[in-house]
């Protein structure tokens, strides 16, 4: 057999096919293997079986059997995008039923028609089961907390004892020379999360409204009202306003504008430097938080929590916004 | 030649040493020194921490020799001597007591006080404040331009600043940034946003962080001196003057929130009797009150209290109050509640209060219902616009002439939907009033008898008649606040057993 070919072939072959090429090139031989035909299924229309070539026996000079390249067609891998057409059907059902329905029954319009909106209340003993307490005995600490119906049987009474007394792991030292850890005891009472199908969890809203309205009848001390912010990717940040209670037998109203709120990682204890808007549709769960450092007996009766429209209040704030951030990060 | 230049370069380190090497002089066999010790204890390879020591043993050692320049030699005696000296051998050698450094300082600048400290300090009164400044001052002087061991003794003060009176003052935290040392060439300013990220000296720049924790949670109003001092130390791309900025932005924020704000520098000189009215201003809000200070008839009242404590019944009343009170059913009982607890910031105050049963409370008549009356003189008026009498116009839909006078001006906005709103507090917002009955005063004292209530009662008639003849009842209730628990009472015994505590 030739082994060299050497300029065009002027041969009754009038096409160079690869596989003749590669096969003169290595001398005769093919390193690749021959892809031989795959059985054929049964109710396959003709059209998607893979086409064999079978192999055409071409004179030659040299009479060299030669086979042509077997084109393969595979059955398109169809991929749905189920999830996504869930939602868009989802969708499409709210739209449709948003059209044969009154403007109230609308989650986003129904707002609209609405002056306040109470978002907790407790007027049953079952309305204490949206709550849960938590304590600084996690880590070692000596607080407890417990939540109740109030004395009037209308109200939720969050009280309990907040301890000074440091953990095991965080003792004092004695060495003048170091610095004392940190440690305050702390409490906290927080909204159970909504969950859905499968642990999915869903949001409450803050939309059409201007700010926060709370009743409720305090010891004198300071407690932080939170709310915390889903931003993706297991982050989150809280939105927090110190409330600072009067105590004594008259109830407390307070009105908190949302551009009053100050952003805080909800695992670290500083004010974010870089201040942000809050996703008013991310809302994750309210929480009273007590950390004043003060020893002593704790009792707080909240009567509802509700959302309200102020013309007053102003819509977008700069309060909380440091005009000097930009330039101290980067010029200085 | 050789053997010249080793004796004379031996005198030169040694040249402190000289009166008392017992070669020379006799005082050293007096203060227990021996020829080879004295030696070692100078070539003793001693850590960087005990620098102060150091420093401090050669310092007391130049001291006890009488210096011939000075024409005024200070008599003291020998025993004196060895008095200061042993204890501070004693602490020298304990190397375990890292207070000696601190209390060192202490002891130097008591015996250095004098009057010239009067002037220099003249706008502070306490006493334990000045000696704090004092401590500075002296150190600053014994250790000089370098500032050696700044870090040990920045520390040691921040952690006993308690002991000074001085934590909640921002001007002893500023003193302190005066410990640290200050120059082109320390290493320590960070002024370039790229170059400071490869900077050195982490161990200053964390007391700084420090420092500033320190403050916030102390309560120390920061200033813009404690911001400029910082920028000239630390640069401006270090942590510490972030922090620094930082407390200087969210302070007055923070303040804005609660609506009587007191600093815990001001807190701390409160008496017993600004602290109960501010207690009850907290409680009680309103811009009308009335406050009296009624005194508890002693011969009477036979409980005896501290001189910390209220002696005497402090009482509020609000005009609606009042008003609510002079409305009261005779047939019906007044009850003064108590005894209740409030914080007013880190004290507690206790609290009586008078209010009548929510089911015996009058009920107002409304008012809008006028189906007999067709004409009247108020229908007149209201339907004119103009007084019946004189002709003068109203103004507004009121029946007044003159307009009410707001702080603020009240503004009409309007929506597009008008009525077509629903409101969902007004449903809920009464239901605690059924439970609950109306307040008519508030009084504050320490006296758990029943006299200190009479002499409220006293005092309260003149402005309230009805007290005359309605009686008054005492309720004691068992209060929360009085009576916690420090352990969870709804946890059981049997759950929180340590098998290590058996």
């Amino acid at each position: 057999m030739a082994t060299t070919a050497v300029g065009p072939c002027h041969s009754r072959l009038t096409v160079m096919t690869p596989v003749i090429r590669r096969w003169l090139a290595y001398g005769g031989k093919d390193s690749r293997p021959l892809l031989k035909a795959v059985a054929t299924p049964i109710n396959c229309p003709r059209r998607f079986l893979p086409k064999v070539g079978g192999t055409r026996h071409q004179e030659t000079e040299n009479q060299m059997v030669v086979q042509q390249e077997e084109v393969i067609y595979r059955p398109r891998q169809v991929r749905m995008d189920w999830l996504g057409m869930k939602r868009s059907w989802k969708y499409v059902l709210k739209t449709v039923r948003s059209m044969f329905s009154s403007v109230t029954e609308n989650e986003s319009t129904a707002r609209l028609f609405k002056k306040d909106h109470v978002m907790y209340y407790f007027r049953n003993s079952e309305d204490l089961s949206y709550w849960y307490v938590m304590t600084d005995e996690d880590y070692g600490g000596h607080s407890w907390a417990e939540l109740r119906q109030g004395l009037n049987e209308m109200t939720a009474m969050f009280r309990g004892y907040l301890s000074e007394k440091r953990p095991r792991d965080l003792l004092p030292t004695t060495d003048p020379l170091q610095p004392q850890p940190p440690y305050h005891g702390m409490v906290y009472l927080e909204t159970r999360p909504f969950l859905t199908i499968l642990d999915k969890r869903e949001y409450m809203s803050l939309t059409g409204f201007n700010a926060v309205k709370l009743r409720l009848r305090g010891d004198g001390r300071k407690y932080d009202f939170e709310m915390v912010c889903d931003c993706g990717f297991e982050k989150r940040i809280a939105y927090v306003v110190p409330i600072y209670t009067r105590g004594g037998p008259l109830w407390q109203e307070i009105e908190i504008p949302y551009v009053k709120f100050m952003a805080k990682m909800e695992d670290g204890g500083y004010l974010l430097v870089r201040q942000r808007g809050m996703g008013y549709a991310m809302l994750e769960n309210f929480r009273f938080k007590l950390q004043d450092g003060i020893e002593g007996p704790f009792q707080l009766e909240i009567d509802y929590i509700a959302l309200i429209q102020n013309s007053t209040f102003p819509d977008e704030g700069t309060d909380n916004k440091d005009p000097w951030e930009p330039i101290n990060a980067t010029i200085g | 030649m050789a053997e010249f230049r080793r004796l004379s370069y031996s005198l030169i380190k040694y040249r402190c040493l000289i009166g008392s090497c017992p070669l020379f002089s006799k005082t050293a066999q007096t203060q227990n020194l021996t020829p080879c010790l004295c030696r070692y204890k100078l070539q003793r390879r001693i850590p960087s921490r005990y620098v102060h020591t150091r420093s401090l043993v050669l310092s007391q050692y130049m001291k006890s020799q009488p210096s011939r320049d000075d024409t005024e030699i200070d008599i003291v005696s020998e025993e004196e001597k060895e008095s200061r000296l042993e204890t501070v051998q004693e602490l020298v050698d304990n190397e375990e007591d890292d207070s000696a450094l601190l209390e060192f300082y202490v002891n130097k600048a008591q015996n250095e006080m004098d009057y010239m400290d009067d002037v220099d300090y003249h706008d502070i009164e306490n006493v334990n404040k000045r000696l704090f400044f004092k401590i500075v001052d002296v150190w600053l002087k014994d250790v000089g331009s370098a500032k050696r061991g700044h870090r040990d003794f920045v520390q040691t003060l921040l952690n006993s600043l308690s002991r000074f009176d001085v934590e909640c003052d921002i001007s002893a935290y500023v003193k302190l940034l005066d410990c640290f040392p200050d120059g082109k060439h320390t290493g320590l300013k960070r002024d370039h946003w790229y170059w400071s990220g490869f900077a050195d000296k982490i161990s200053d720049h964390l007391l700084g962080q420090q420092l500033m924790f320190v403050i916030n949670e102390h309560g120390a109003i920061p200033n813009d001196q404690l911001f400029n001092k910082t920028t000239d130390l630390f640069g401006r791309f270090s942590p510490v003057t972030l922090k620094a900025r930082s407390l200087l932005f969210w302070y007055p924020r923070m303040v804005a929130h609660s609506p009587h704000p007191i600093s815990i520098a001001d807190f701390k000189k409160l008496t017993p009797t600004e602290l109960a009215f501010n207690g009850l201003r907290q409680i009680n809000p309103g811009v009308d009150c009335h406050y009296h200070n009624f005194a508890v008839d002693k011969s009477r009242c036979k409980e005896v209290i501290d001189s910390d404590k209220i002696d005497s019944i402090i009482s509020c009343q609000s005009e609606k109050q009042k008003e609510q009170l002079a409305q009261h059913d005779l047939s019906i009982p007044v009850y003064i509640e108590g005894p209740f607890v409030v914080y007013y910031r880190l004290k507690k105050v206790q609290y009586y209060v008078m209010r009548a049963n929510p089911s015996q409370a009058k009920v107002e008549e409304p008012q809008n219902q006028r189906t007999t009356i067709v004409s009247d003189k108020e229908w007149w008026s209201q339907f004119y616009g103009v007084d019946y009498q004189t002709s003068k116009p109203y103004c507004g839909k009121t029946l007044q002439f003159y307009p009410e006078e707001d702080f603020f001006p009240t503004v009409d906005i309007v929506d597009g939907y008008g009525d077509k709103k629903s409101e969902e507090i007004s449903l809920i917002d009464s239901d605690t009033q059924s439970a609950e009955g109306p307040v008519y005063a508030i009084a504050c004292t320490d006296y758990s008898s029943p006299v200190a209530l009479q002499s409220w009662v006293r005092g309260l008639i003149l402005d309230n008649p009805v007290l005359r003849e309605a009686s008054v009842v005492f309720r004691e209730e068992q209060s929360f606040m009085l009576n916690a628990p420090k352990d969870d009472p709804n946890e059981s015994d049997y759950e929180n057993i340590d098998i290590r505590d058996i």
